[in-house]
């Protein structure tokens, strides 16, 4: 394997203490002092010594970040760094993990600094840092370097590792009221209710799902639900697609700047919260960006979130290929739910108004704080929290 | 105990060393108390109980204040001295002002450089043995200090960091993008760590010492050493010693070392001469009796001394001989010590700046030296001995105006001073005396002298230096009173006595003093000279016709006649056993000073080699008496018209420099390359284009081009195709994504658009097949490269189709 150069620099104290070494050095050889002599050389030693110990220190030494798999503003989360000592008979000892953070478009980095704990050999160990963003976007993590000054800190040997990492942030995550239980369910209810009278036993067999409410039970194929460990049904040809359908429509409106970030927060929060349950939505996202998803599903999920961390209004925004896609003719009877920066009207301006079962909720005439409570973020708050857990653990 | 408690205690314990240290080299230890009362002083206050700290305008206006008070003073003298005491103070002041601040680790870093040069400021005084052990143990303090700084500095660098985290994300001004806290990590160590690193410190520590021994063994030195700034008026000094006879009580041994000596044969310093008596190391003659009330005192003689009377010592051919060596500890006395009588070794074989006061009878430091150097001195004599290994124990008489003796007739102005005496005060003594001349026929003053020293040594007097149980007759002359009653007494009353009754028989004589004997050094092979070795003796002038064909032959007497010495004084009990512990200090302390303090060039050749002097070249560099020398037979060679050297040295300078130009032009087209890793230099944009005109015609050419010309990673064409294709779409690929990163990410971007979906495939086909070629060192056989070429014209397609759309 190949490991990382390493650099060495001499740090102020180093600096410092090299300006009074000069002067002992060149006061001793002038004057001929024998006890700045063995100053100078009781100076020299650790000087070369720290070189070379912070230069071992580093040596076999890899770091590895390690960043959880979705990250939302104003949720804390903790950049994780793993540290591998490789040699075999020395530890590593004075490490530090110096990162950078910030927006990708950033013209500066802020420097995040972790202390590691010696690291025995061929052990490794996992440090970290927490973080809390406040706005959506793509953000940056790197370069990094790992460095020691061990052990007097007169010379700074550091490895620059090229990682590089860009990140992206969803929007935050709120909470949901019972309202919006309320209203989904009885969009499902009525769906059920009208499906469970057209639904026919006849048909092809398809595939298999998991099971919802409001299956006919005699649907379930219980072999598979016990290799599943889930009830699973049969699913017919014939069989009506039920599911939610989720659509965002971000169009450019001068009305709704101000409500962008809390439709796209609700959005996260209705999202992270479908893509756990059964009965996946369909989801449609336009915007200056355009995506679209039969099955919103975990993996989905995290592609969903990269584009809500970007997503702008747009004038024209694919809502009508998203709406042709995710809601079609034949299956009007969907439930639907559109939310959107624009009325109905004015999405469907050049076209006859659809008629389909669901919710149309148009952010600048609804109030959005009946469906979910916006999250509060307060970095201060977190981080004092933080500050007093570590005083009491201390 | 966490850092941040021990680090205050480590700093106290540095500061307090350091102060000492600078104390003892100034002599005076108002440092040492002001640094740590200071310390501790702000380690309670600011530290501990928190009441107050200095703000920084207020702590920078003191120092500023301080030190254009110390500078000022400056000025009002040229005095050297005074200016290092000035900075070794100032240097503990600023200190001082330091720790009212509020304590970072760069305050600390701070008050430990400080404490570092007053460690210089002391070292430049120079320190004796136990200054010595306070020097190492001061560098071990410091070393571990530095360590925990350190460990401080990490840990105050990530609170500070999290402070400024709190303080920005609580502002109230600007509303942060976000906020970092790193989680302060406990030194949970691991097993085996803390063994580990108990035994690297130990390798770290030992590995300096060595070192810094090593480094201080090899660096070039001329021959002399520093000897301490510290400087005395000679006339000042030395020359009021004087013996008074007054009623002590007691008086206390006192075994402060005074100096080493060694002798050895001369022409091998190996053959150490053990003298067989105790040498008498004479200091100085007392020619002058003086009488002051009830007592007798004796001091050197009052008048002024005159250049003139300063005379070099003679270089005189013997035939035995040994070298006399000895080492005194700091003194600003010029007086010197030496067995008689002194000779230079050889001119030029050591320093010889010392001479002859005749008028004091003593060898001191040459008078042409204005001041002495308040420092270890070391000289080194030849001492002619007699073939029984003994000292002579007389030297012949050198009149100070010519040959003439020290008799009535011939000096009769020497010769009543040395004769001097008042017979009323010393009836008992002056009796005595008579009958003892009356004994001697022919009134030889050699045969009377010796007698008169028999006498004292015949029992009826006893050596005490505790007068307490002795009644004494304070109505007497004190040395009446030891003769006639209670014949008791140390070396002063017996070398008075004796001098007394010779004197009374018309025998010129004076009362030496020095120091007589020593304790051997085992470790050594020195005698270790205590201040309890000091003596008194008498030196009676021996006419020439009195002295015996045994001191005329031996060179002992000449002419003019001699000094004969005389010891009355019995042989007491009084020393202290001395312990092989004292011993080792003695040999400790005397090898900081020859080789520690004192190395000089000679000793540097005999501890390393010459050879290996010059094995270290490298330090030679430091030598500027070699650079002088070297540069200057460089010159000459140069100047030689015939000379080899002529050409040859201006050639090797000239490829040198050569090789030098080449390596650094190297070493800046790496750098430049390492720089730029996204940029193209000329030469690359010259393969570039040949590689992209070869494309045109046959892509493996243009693969093998850029392949074998040793392209840039991402020159292979087809992907350098693409990567055009895709930045004029509007994608550039990031310096830090890779390229299958790369990909991916246009395809995801491309996946949001439906209608450009196919070309999230293409651009993964492309890399895939780069990556074939570029790490795999493989070929695109022609389906893959078909493959690549439709991708690669699907992708321009839709790409375009899409920019018109």
């Amino acid at each position: 394997m190949k490991y990382p150069r390493r650099h060495t620099r001499i740090t102020y104290e180093g600096l410092s203490f090299m300006s009074v070494l000069a002067f002992i050095i060149l006061g001793a050889i002038i004057r001929q002092v024998n006890l700045l002599m063995l100053l100078s050389g009781l100076m020299i030693a650790p000087f070369f010594f720290n070189w070379r110990i912070s230069m071992k220190m580093l040596e076999r030494v890899i770091g590895v970040r390690r960043l959880p798999r979705m990250i939302f503003a104003g949720s804390p989360f903790t950049v994780g760094w793993r540290l591998k000592n490789s040699r075999t008979r020395i530890p590593s000892w004075g490490l530090r993990v110096v990162d950078r953070i910030g927006r990708v478009d950033a013209k500066y980095l802020d420097r995040v600094t972790v202390l590691v704990p010696p690291i025995a050999p061929a052990a490794e160990t996992d440090v970290g840092y927490q973080c809390l963003l406040v706005k959506r976007g793509i953000y940056q993590l790197g370069p990094a370097q790992i460095s020691s000054a061990f052990p007097v800190g007169l010379i700074r040997s550091k490895i620059k590792l090229q990682n590089v990492e860009t990140f992206y942030v969803a929007p935050a995550i709120g909470r949901l009221h019972r309202s919006w239980d309320q209203m989904t369910q009885s969009l499902s209810r009525g769906e059920a209710k009208k499906q469970r009278q057209q639904r026919s036993e006849t048909g092809d067999f398809y595939a298999l799902r998991p099971w919802v409410t409001g299956d006919n039970p005699r649907q379930v194929h219980w072999r598979s639900s016990a290799r599943h460990g889930d009830l699973m049904v049969r699913q017919n040809e014939q069989q009506q697609d039920r599911r939610l359908v989720l659509i965002l429509d971000l169009a450019e409106t001068s009305q709704a700047e101000g409500d962008i970030e809390m439709t796209l927060s609700l959005m996260a929060t209705i999202f992270k919260k479908y893509s756990v349950g059964r009965g996946q939505p369909a989801v449609g996202v336009c915007g200056d960006q355009q995506w679209v998803c039969e099955h919103l599903n975990g993996i989905a999920l995290a592609a969903l979130m990269e584009v809500l961390a970007t997503i702008q209004p747009a004038e024209s925004n694919g809502f009508h290929d998203a709406w042709e896609s995710l809601v079609p003719a034949s299956a009007r009877a969907r439930s639907v739910i559109v939310i959107s920066t624009r009325s109905q009207e004015q999405a469907f301006a050049e076209a006859d108004l659809p008629t389909f079962r669901g919710k149309w909720i148009d952010v600048t005439r609804e109030d959005l704080t009946r469906y979910f409570q916006p999250p509060s973020i307060k970095p201060g708050e977190f981080l004092n929290q933080i500050a007093k857990q570590l005083e009491n653990d201390a | 105990m966490s850092v941040e408690r021990t680090l205050p205690f480590l700093i106290l314990a540095t500061v307090a060393l350091s102060g000492l240290l600078l104390g003892m080299g100034q002599g005076d230890f108002e440092p040492f108390f002001v640094a740590v009362l200071g310390v501790s002083a702000s380690m309670i206050l600011v530290d501990w109980l928190k009441w107050f700290r200095l703000p920084n305008w207020v702590a920078n206006l003191l120092a500023v204040l301080v030190t254009i008070l110390t500078v000022s003073n400056f000025y009002f003298t040229n005095d050297s001295v005074r200016h290092l005491l000035g900075v070794g103070k100032l240097l503990v002041y600023l200190q001082t002002i330091l720790t009212f601040q509020k304590k970072s680790a760069r305050v600390y870093w701070q008050v430990m450089v400080l404490s570092l040069l007053q460690i210089v400021v002391g070292a430049v005084f120079n320190l004796g043995f136990e200054g010595g052990v306070l020097f190492i143990i001061y560098m071990m303090i410091a070393g571990v200090t530095m360590m925990v700084l350190h460990l401080y500095q990490d840990r105050q660098l990530v609170k500070l960091q999290n402070e400024a985290s709190l303080r920005l994300s609580n502002s109230r001004r600007r509303a942060p993008e976000y906020a970092v806290w790193t989680i302060s990590t406990k030194p949970a160590l691991q097993r085996g760590v803390l063994r580990r690193m108990v035994v690297a410190f130990l390798i770290f520590a030992s590995g300096a010492l060595f070192f810094s021994v090593l480094l201080f063994y090899f660096l070039p030195r001329d021959n002399t050493s520093w000897a301490g700034p510290k400087e005395m008026p000679m006339q000042a000094t030395g020359f009021d010693e004087k013996v008074s006879m007054n009623h002590s009580d007691l008086i206390l041994l006192s075994s402060k070392l005074q100096m080493n000596v060694r002798y050895w044969y001369s022409g091998d310093e190996q053959k150490t001469f053990q003298p067989s008596r105790d040498p008498y190391l004479r200091g100085m003659a007392l020619s002058n009796l003086e009488i002051d009330g009830n007592r007798t005192k004796w001091v050197a003689p009052p008048y002024q001394i005159y250049p003139s009377d300063f005379r070099p010592l003679k270089m005189e051919a013997t035939d035995r001989w040994v070298t006399q060596e000895i080492v005194l500890e700091p003194t600003d006395d010029p007086l010197l010590y030496t067995a008689m009588p002194p000779r230079f070794t050889s001119v030029g074989e050591f320093l010889t700046d010392y001479e002859w006061c005749w008028p004091l009878g003593a060898l001191t430091r040459q008078r042409s030296a204005e001041k002495i150097t308040v420092s270890h001195f070391r000289y080194r004599l030849k001492i002619p001995i007699l073939s029984s290994g003994e000292f002579f124990s007389a030297y012949p008489y050198v009149a100070r105006d010519g040959l003439v003796c020290l008799t009535e007739e011939q000096d009769p102005g020497n010769y009543k001073w040395y004769t001097y005496l008042d017979r009323e005060r010393y009836p008992t003594l002056v009796q005595v005396a008579g009958e003892i001349g009356s004994r001697v026929t022919g009134n030889n003053h050699n045969s009377i002298a010796r007698q008169m020293e028999a006498y004292f040594k015949s029992g009826q007097f006893s050596y005490t230096l505790d007068y307490r149980d002795i009644d004494r007759d304070e109505a007497l002359d004190s040395v009446e009173d030891f003769f006639a009653n209670h014949r008791s007494g140390h070396c002063e009353y017996y070398a008075s006595a004796l001098a007394l009754m010779l004197r009374s028989q018309g025998i010129p004589s004076r009362l030496v003093v020095g120091y007589r004997g020593g304790d051997i050094n085992g470790f050594g092979g020195h005698l270790d000279v205590e201040a309890q070795h000091a003596h008194a003796w008498v030196e009676a002038y021996i006419r020439p016709e009195d002295c015996s064909n045994y001191l005329m032959q031996t060179g002992q007497a000449n002419e003019t006649g001699a000094w004969l010495r005389l010891d009355p004084t019995p042989s007491s009990d009084t020393n202290d056993q001395v312990t092989s512990a004292d011993e080792a200090l003695d040999f400790a302390k005397s090898l900081w000073r020859d080789y520690v303090l004192g190395l000089q060039a000679d000793t540097q050749t005999r501890i390393v080699s010459a050879d290996q002097l010059n094995l270290s070249g490298a330090l030679r560099v430091l030598d500027l008496d070699w650079w002088q020398n070297s540069l200057g037979r460089l010159r000459e060679d140069l100047q030689e018209p015939n000379g080899w050297k002529r050409y040859a040295v201006p050639g090797f300078i000239i490829i040198m420099l050569a090789l030098g130009l080449v390596i650094y032009l190297r070493e800046r087209a790496v750098r430049q390359n390492r720089r730029k890793k996204t940029e193209y230099g000329s030469l690359r944009g010259v393969r570039r284009g040949i590689a992209r005109a070869l494309n045109l015609v046959s892509p493996k050419l243009s693969g093998w081009v850029v392949r074998e010309f040793g392209g840039r990673a991402d020159e292979v064409p087809f992907y350098r195709q693409m990567l055009e294709y895709l930045e004029q779409a509007g994608f550039h690929k990031l310096p830090q994504q890779t390229h299958r990163e790369f990909a991916e990410s246009v395809a995801h971007s491309l996946t949001k658009n439906e209608p450009l979906n196919r070309l999230g495939t293409l651009t993964k086909t492309i890399t895939d097949s780069y990556y074939l070629v570029r790490f795999g060192h493989g070929k695109l056989d022609d389906q893959q490269t078909k493959t690549v070429e439709i991708a690669l014209h699907d992708l321009q397609e839709l790409l375009q189709q899409t920019a018109n759309s």
